[in-house]
């Protein structure tokens, strides 16, 4: 899952790409990766150590073996030990152990003819008979299974072939890695299930906040995060911001308490200034006099409407503002304003064109777009103006919901463009252009507000001013 | 007009009313909220002005209490001028909302607005509109002046049907910006005006008598 801002909402198709992600997941994983490497080696290590320990053992019953027969007088000619062992047989059944005895010739004198190739060719004795094997410890391998021999010579030039089937033992230390492997893989599976376990609730949790601080940030000043019963880590950073959103939304109240008491303030003198010069203009009889009052009440409305847009501007930067996010058609919001600045552009000379795609629809508040894009309109016509042309357009770029006035004036050097959205900034400072300098400001706030931006690009000439706004679905 | 001005500030109550008599009309002054409500429930107004921070009893609980009650129109005046403080005000019942400092015509020219369609209360605005040989039909948004038809964007449209509406009254500017555009839309130029001044050179450039006539300082009245 991940967050998907343009629409406020987790996106399902990230899903399994962002549990991978997660930190607890990938902690899980890597414990488990060692876990296995070391547990292999182990495994590995341990059977050679076995293997080792039984060819080691094996060899030794061989070695006994062989002396005790030798202390009994048994190698002296090989048909008196074939009769010897012949004759204990019955004493010791032949299972693992083999033993063959052949004579100088060649010819099997004990031990069962066709088991005797087999073990012959396992301990890889030529074809012509054990003298090719030498003496001494021999290990073979062969389609019966692992053998390990000894090769004790007869004074007769016989020789006695005292040999172990050590195959079952070695089938037995086969189970040690089978059963050692079985074990890691329920391991890694239990820590997989645990990962992910572990791995989507705290997506959960973090989502939850995520969702809450992206609501806050949005607008919604009530919003807080769910704690939920677990007392972890979890619920303490979910009741810390908690504490620090009521704190701010606290000061956010006492900052507009003031800022709404130092508007009562200068307001009430306003007033009466206003009414003060209204009612002498009234009872004037000096015209000249008249004329000055009229401009002195024509100023006190100026700073009403400086004024007014400072409080918007306010307003709107702390999210104070109501605001109707919907979707709305881009194509009638632009052909209204387009229609609103019709008759200034016509005077001016400038030809102001709306393109836009008439079913594209965008997500935003109605009254708060129609500024922006008004006050963009108005900064045109006020310095591209002169025979111009200014064109108003909607459309999807990256992704991005975007609502651009370009004209064809001068432009903004880009120096000059990060000047531009501050307060009060004139690019006119000579003041015969009006304005307060804070147009370019509150379309910044709001399109901050739409949780965008605003871009002013170049347009090879002129200015290119988007107004960048959510996601497009 | 009986008028009920509801301020704490004396200065501006005080003139107010000075202005509210010399201009012919009888006006009660008061300077808080029970008493205000107390006086409504006694004496018949045609129209109230509110503050909104008054002692004991603030502008927007006066709503409040008023709400569901019969009582004249309120037109809240108040320093609270940012446009949530309008719309809020607006949502508890005030049927008009200036925000301070005021001109006293444009005071005056709502109040006036407010006590004529208080008075004519469910006198329906119909489909047709007719001052002197302008007529407009509301429904199919035609307007003719002496049988001429007059092509109009949306916008002139809107500003005429306000002034065809209020047709022999002073509309202000803010009025027809609010009206026609909107609260919360506040253009960094004279729209109005020249809207105003396109829309005054369809209906009266080529007929006698003009019909369209601009209240210095204040705003325009048709008819």
């Amino acid at each position: 899952m991940s967050w998907d801002k343009g629409k406020g909402r987790w996106r399902a198709g990230g899903r399994i790409r962002t549990l991978l992600d997660t930190r607890s997941f990938r902690q899980t994983m890597t414990v488990g990766a060692v876990f296995v490497v070391v547990t292999a080696a182990a495994v590995l290590w341990s059977r050679t150590l076995l293997v080792g320990l039984v060819k080691d053992h094996v060899a030794d019953l061989l070695a006994r073996d062989s002396e005790t027969q030798r202390q009994m007088g048994d190698f002296t000619d090989a048909p008196a030990l074939a009769a010897e062992l012949r004759r204990r047989a019955h004493l010791e059944p032949e299972t693992a152990r083999k033993r063959l005895v052949i004579d100088g010739g060649g010819r099997v004198l004990y031990g069962e003819a066709g088991n005797a190739a087999r073990l012959l060719a396992a301990l890889g004795c030529g074809p012509s008979g054990p003298q090719d094997c030498g003496t001494g410890r021999i290990d073979g391998r062969g389609e019966g299974g692992t053998v390990q021999g000894l090769v004790v010579p007869l004074a007769d030039g016989g020789r006695l072939i005292n040999a172990y089937d050590i195959q079952p033992m070695l089938n037995q230390m086969q189970a040690v890695p089978l059963a050692v492997g079985i074990g890691v893989v329920v391991f890694l599976l239990t820590s997989v299930s645990f990962g992910v376990y572990f791995s989507s609730g705290t997506l959960r949790r973090v989502g939850a906040i995520t969702e809450a601080l992206a609501s806050y940030t949005g607008g919604d000043r009530s919003r807080r995060i769910a704690v939920g019963p677990a007392d972890d880590e979890f619920a303490s950073l979910g009741r810390e911001i908690n504490r620090t959103l009521d704190r701010v939304n606290r000061l956010v109240e006492e900052v507009s308490s003031v800022s709404g008491s130092i508007a009562h303030e200068l307001r009430t003198p306003l007033t009466h200034l206003h009414n003060r010069l209204a009612t002498i203009a009234e009872n004037c009889a000096d015209d000249h006099l008249r004329r000055e009052l009229e401009e002195g009440i024509e100023e006190t409305r100026r700073i009403q409407h400086l004024f007014r847009a400072i409080m918007r501007l306010g307003e709107i930067e702390t999210g104070r503002c109501a605001m109707t996010m919907e979707p709305l058609g881009a194509a009638p919001l632009l052909e209204e304003i387009r229609e609103s600045y019709l008759p200034l552009a016509e005077e001016g000379g400038v030809v102001l064109t709306v393109a836009a795609d008439p079913a594209l629809r965008i997500r935003g508040d109605r009254t708060l777009l129609f500024q922006a894009v008004a006050n963009l309109v108005d900064n045109a016509l006020k310095y591209a103006g002169g025979g111009g042309a200014i064109v108003l357009t909607a459309g999807v770029r990256d992704g991005w919901e975007e609502l651009c006035v370009a004209d064809r004036g001068r432009g903004l050097a880009p120096g000059q463009r990060a000047l531009a959205v501050q307060r009060f900034f004139r690019l006119d400072p000579s003041g015969t252009v009006p304005g307060y300098g804070l147009g370019l400001s509150i379309v910044r706030a709001i399109a901050t507000l739409h949780g965008g931006a605003l871009l002013l690009e170049d347009n090879g000439p002129g200015l290119r001013a988007v107004i960048r706004l959510g996601r497009h679905p | 007009m009986r008028v009920l001005v509801v301020e704490d500030d004396a200065a501006v109550s005080y003139w107010i009313g000075a202005k509210l008599n010399g201009s012919g009309h009888a006006c009660r002054c008061i300077g808080d909220g029970e008493a205000a409500l107390r006086l409504l429930s006694q004496e018949a107004f045609d129209v109230v002005v509110l503050d909104r921070m008054l002692p004991t009893l603030d502008g927007m609980e006066v709503l409040k209490r008023l709400e569901g009650t019969r009582h004249p129109p309120v037109l809240v005046l108040s320093a609270l001028d940012e446009t949530s403080d309008r719309v809020a005000g607006l949502r508890a019942g005030a049927d008009d909302y200036l925000g301070k400092p005021f001109d006293f015509a444009e005071l005056l020219v709502r109040l006036e607005h407010l006590a004529r369609r208080h008075g004519q209360a469910m006198a329906a605005p119909g489909d047709w509109l007719t001052v002197g040989d302008l007529v407009m039909d509301v429904a199919e948004r035609r307007v003719t002046r002496r049988g001429v038809p007059i092509d109009l964007t949306d916008k002139e449209f809107k500003l005429l049907h306000i002034l065809m509406s209020n047709a022999g009254q002073t509309v202000t500017r803010t009025m027809l910006l609010e009206k026609a555009w909107g609260y919360g839309f506040n253009p960094q130029t004279n729209l109005v005006e020249v809207h105003v001044f396109k829309l005054r050179g369809k209906i009266d450039k080529d007929f006698d008598p003009p019909l369209l006539r601009t209240v210095r300082a204040i705003g325009y009245v048709l008819g």
